[in-house]
């Protein structure tokens, strides 16, 4: 094929998206790069993830290489990304009843949530107008168009810097002037805590009480989604800033506070030794800081921790809602 | 087309022997599979089946001795000036900024803004390259922008105090260069040849005065890509005139440079004012929301629904419907009028011009008609004479134009035509009055213009006609740069400055593989067909370079000891065919020769007697009493080389019974040096003698 041309149709209406919104260096797109993997290391689940378009299936292939293979963490974003992608799930005998070789049967189930993931640049969420101001106009716009916004929470980055309310409250400020409604905004909102697996944040949630151990044969601990609030709210109180307390006010101000779940996340998870095959809580470090002149990497396999969650979470009630 | 045209590897076997034919066509098999790189030319030494060029190191080493052209103050070349900013982050920064920036006409919003717009979203390799465009507004005017997308040197004495890595990533830096449209379009710069500019600018902390870039000549590769290319390049200009972005696929195995060259060919296919509104980058992503990009390439088609999609290296036509006649029309005029286009286009540069349907209307009907080569060169001839500057760099620039757009199809009459224009106004001699890079431009163009790729040494010898004598100065050192068709037209242009030693270009013929045997099998093929002023250089190079073969020994043998070649080069010259011969036969026996050493010599089958092999094997006898079993034994071979073996035979066998010299006269045949030995092993004996008897007496 040398050309196609592809007349004078508009772009096809994509599905009611879910946009993700953070600081810089917050995780976002190792979180999507993340999702895939995530899913392969739960088959249980039934679900599947699959590209929607010949882009969205590249970016695909590429995380899980990156990640996987070459053990180094996605490039940064600099520009505004648009993942089409979908979750299959198949479910045996849970679909309807049919007549079949003489009784009735039930049918396969087979589900399929169409992800349309936006990844902006942190700077672009930036209060302060660092990045370009139609980028940030573009992502308010997305914002606005989605029926899911991923909401990002690194307590690492946060302790360092305490940017996360300065990249929240401006878009948020301006998603609310653009609503056409007034009141809260419908959107869906999972509030991620990520980089579960960095001391800090592991060592917290311990001090804290917050662990159990997961139901995986390695034994990963994780923060049940019920404590996930809790911790959230412990958590900012280690903030560099004093407004990151104002970020939990600020979502439940912008967003029915039934819609919102909070999520403890990690995307590359928690390194395991193969030859004792659990979790090694005097050895759990899998994310490897940069040496000069060698970038960050991953050290082991990655077991992703509340990744697919979040997405699952949001994806169902997006295509309610759509 | 004589025997100085035959390229390089097409050299037919010759010589007498059917064992000299056999093996030089083992020779010539061997040569044409002489690794050659696939990669760019520019870089790495070359050696096509045919012809080979030598790396731009090469040429600058071989050219490294040349005195300047101009003894007086060097005149400069046209300059523009660009305003320049360079976005990334310092060591303790996580956020991506403006880091410096000049304090022209821009803000470091402004630049912000033009960096974030164009951005593409990530790239799995760097650098890249972006071009774009800022339109007049609030007090400037329109400007063309070129961003280099890249990560810092490892070296921190080039990376400009940047750092690679920042917060456990590496960070893409772009380097933005601005430049006037007006400026742009004045003297018709590509932007292959701006980057090339401003590559050195590597934007460190303080000077932040805008920067003035001298114009020179860009590298030779896009005319490369023009030839491989063209039509592919003619379909993304109509596709582009239909608005829609283009995305080229499948080019993922080309260089971001080559991708730029490829989008410069397709600007020139478009009007230059075209590019006030025209961006494009050689890497996007597929999944970048809201590209800003006109023409792009990418690894995966775009689902917009606007995007038109074309395959690298596949140039169907493209499927323009109904709505799209205007761009058939002009689609058609590209590929009717050929290379003629990109120099016409390259005049159109006034704006304001846009890509709406209004304007390919408008465009179609005011189609340009260019000026032919020879008309430009007339032109440039005249502009030559009154030294204008400005007006020359245009002309050397449509050239340029005329020549990467015309795509290898330059007919045989129209080079004529442009040789005729060249010679007849002395263009290639000197221009003093022209700056260095000006100059350089000039004469590759005219170079081109006015003789076939690879170069011959007809063509060689034209130069040398057209010029005077040897080409010395700006104009060797361009051609040194040329691809040549043999080492014959590399050796001269090498030896016409005086300076030049040989041992630089054998290192640098073998550094491109070239056997030592090829130069002296060519020198041996063309005798007849070398200028009588040439044939002492070209022997005595390719004879020197034959004697760096591991086996030179026996290559030396296979060639008769190289007396047929220099019978043919200097026919009545003997003393200068004694002469080398007597070098060689002292590079192969070290010294003077004995007797059996010259027996063997003239036993060789495959030696051509001549007259000057017989005297220089008389000359290097270590006997003085040689000469009459040299002259039998030189009969003896050159009766047996035309043919007359049994009588040879005979005649020896003959001698044998009929002229036995006298002991004595045998005896003063002997080598000084074996009778000496023998008197002296004579003499030690007999004091071993003398020990023995005494010892047996006491």
């Amino acid at each position: 094929m040398a050309s196609r041309t592809n007349g004078s149709q508009p772009p096809p209406a994509g599905p009611p998206g879910i946009t993700m919104l953070g600081a810089r260096q917050t995780g976002k797109t190792t979180f999507l790069a993340a999702l895939q993997i995530a899913l392969l290391r739960k088959p249980d689940l039934g679900w599947s993830l699959r590209g929607e378009n010949p882009g969205s299936t590249k970016a695909l292939i590429d995380f899980v290489n990156d990640m996987s293979d070459n053990h180094v963490f996605p490039q940064a974003t600099n520009a505004i990304e648009n993942y089409r992608w979908s979750l299959e799930g198949e479910f045996p005998k849970q679909g309807s009843w049919e007549w079949q070789r003489w009784r009735f049967r039930r049918r396969d189930r087979i589900v399929s949530i169409p992800l349309d993931l936006v990844d902006a640049p942190g700077e672009s969420a930036d209060g302060r107008q660092m990045f370009g101001r139609a980028v940030t106009e573009r992502l308010v716009e997305n914002l606005a168009q989605s029926s899911g916004i991923v909401v990002f929470y690194d307590p690492v980055s946060e302790f360092d810097r305490g940017d996360a309310f300065r990249h929240t409250f401006g878009v948020l400020t301006q998603l609310r002037s653009m609503a056409q409604r007034k009141g809260r905004l419908p959107h869906y909102v999972a509030v991620c805590i990520t980089k579960f697996d960095e001391i800090r944040v592991f060592e917290s949630a311990y001090k804290l009480k917050m662990l159990e151990i997961g139901a995986e044969v390695e034994e990963f601990p994780r923060v049940p989604d019920g404590d996930a609030e809790a911790f959230f709210g412990r958590l900012v109180r280690l903030s560099r800033s004093d407004n990151a307390g104002l970020i939990l006010p600020l979502l439940h101000q912008t967003f029915r506070k039934e819609r919102v779940r909070f999520f403890v996340t990690s995307a590359i998870g928690f390194y395991l030794n193969p030859t004792l095959g659990v979790f090694d809580p005097d050895d759990y470090q899998n994310h490897l800081p940069p040496v000069d002149p060698e970038p960050a990497k991953i050290r082991g396999a990655i077991y992703p921790i509340n990744v697919i969650e979040p997405i699952l979470w949001l994806g169902e009630n997006v295509r309610t809602a759509g | 087309m004589g025997n100085g045209d035959t390229p390089w590897a097409a050299n037919e076997p010759v010589g007498k022997s059917a064992a000299a034919a056999d093996y030089r066509a083992a020779q010539a098999t061997r040569s044409a599979v002489v690794p050659g790189d696939p990669g760019d030319p520019g870089l790495r030494p070359t050696r096509d089946e045919g012809s080979f060029s030598l790396t731009g190191e090469m040429a600058r080493k071989l050219a490294r001795d040349q005195p300047p052209d101009n003894p007086g103050p060097v005149p400069a070349a046209p300059a523009v000036t660009a305003e320049w900013a360079l976005w990334g982050k310092e060591t303790s920064e996580t956020a991506y900024h403006v880091l410096r920036c000049s304090d022209g006409v821009f803000s470091r919003d402004d630049f912000r803004e033009v960096i974030t717009r164009y951005a593409s979203g990530v790239r799995d390799r760097l650098p890249q390259y972006t071009v774009c465009w800022i339109p007049s507004a609030q007090g400037h005017h329109a400007y063309l922008g070129v961003a280099i997308h890249e990560l810092a040197d490892p070296d921190p004495a080039r990376s400009g105090g940047r750092s690679r890595i920042v917060g456990g990533r590496e960070v893409e830096y772009v380097r933005l260069f601005c430049v006037l449209y007006s400026e742009m379009a004045k003297f018709a710069v590509s932007y292959p040849n701006l980057v090339e500019l401003v590559t050195g600018y590597q934007l460190p902390v303080g000077n932040a005065s805008p920067i003035r870039i001298e114009l020179r000549a860009a590298s030779g590769r896009h005319r490369t890509i023009a030839a491989q290319f063209r039509v592919l390049a003619e379909n993304v200009a109509a596709l582009l005139l239909t608005t829609r972005p283009v995305c080229v696929l499948g080019a993922e195995g080309t260089t971001a440079e080559d991708r730029l060259r490829f989008i410069e060919l397709v600007m020139s296919l478009l009007p230059y004012g075209l590019r006030s509104r025209l961006s494009a980058s050689t890497w996007a992503s597929s999944t970048a929301q809201d590209l800003k990009l006109r023409l792009f390439f990418a690894n995966a088609p775009r689902d917009d629904g606007k995007t038109s999609h074309v395959t690298w290296g596949q140039p169907e036509p493209p499927h323009l419907s109904g709505e799209y006649e205007a761009v058939r029309l002009y689609l058609e005029w590209l590929r009717r009028t050929g290379s003629g286009a990109a120099p016409a286009l390259a005049g159109m540069t006034e704006p304001p011009m846009r890509f709406t349907r209004e304007n390919v209307y408008w465009l179609v009907d005011h189609l340009p008609t260019d000026r032919s080569v020879t008309e430009t060169l007339e032109e440039l001839a005249q502009n030559l004479r009154t030294a204008d500057q400005a007006a020359i760099w245009t002309g050397v620039e449509r050239l340029t134009r005329h020549l990467t757009s015309q795509d290898g199809r330059f007919k045989a009459i129209d080079r004529e035509a442009c040789r005729q224009v060249i010679v007849r106004r002395g263009m290639l001699k000197r221009h003093p009055a022209l700056s260095q890079d000006t100059k350089e431009g000039l004469y590759s163009a005219l170079l081109q213009l006015a003789f076939d790729t690879p170069f011959t040494y007809a063509s060689y010898c034209e130069v040398e006609r057209v010029v005077g004598g040897p080409p010395r100065g700006t104009l060797r050192k361009v051609l040194l740069q040329l691809k040549f068709s043999s080492f014959m037209p590399l050796l001269l242009a090498a030896r016409a400055e005086p300076t030049f030693r040989d041992d630089d270009l054998a290192a640098a013929l073998a550094q491109v593989h070239v056997p030592p045997t090829e130069p002296i099998d060519e020198v041996a093929q063309l005798t007849g067909k070398i200028r009588p002023e040439h044939r002492a250089v070209a022997y005595d190079f390719a004879a020197n370079y034959l004697r760096s073969a591991r086996d030179a020994w026996s290559e030396l043998k296979e060639r008769g000891y190289l007396a047929e070649t220099l019978n043919d080069l200097f026919p009545r010259d003997l003393e200068a065919q004694r002469t080398r011969l007597m070098e060689t036969l002292r590079f192969m026996y070290g010294g003077p020769l004995s007797q059996s050493q010259i027996d063997d010599l003239f036993s060789d089958s495959r030696l051509h007697l001549t007259g000057a092999f017989e005297q220089a094997v008389l000359s290097m006898a270590a006997s003085r009493g040689a000469g009459r079993e040299i002259a039998r034994q030189a009969a003896f071979a050159r009766l047996s080389n035309a043919g007359f073996e049994d009588e040879a035979l005979l005649l020896t066998e003959g001698t044998t019974e009929r002229y036995r010299p006298p002991f004595r006269e045998r005896v003063r045949q002997l080598p000084r040096r074996t009778v000496t030995t023998a008197a002296l092993f004579f003499v030690i004996a007999a004091f071993v003698v003398y020990l023995l008897v005494t010892a047996a007496y006491h």
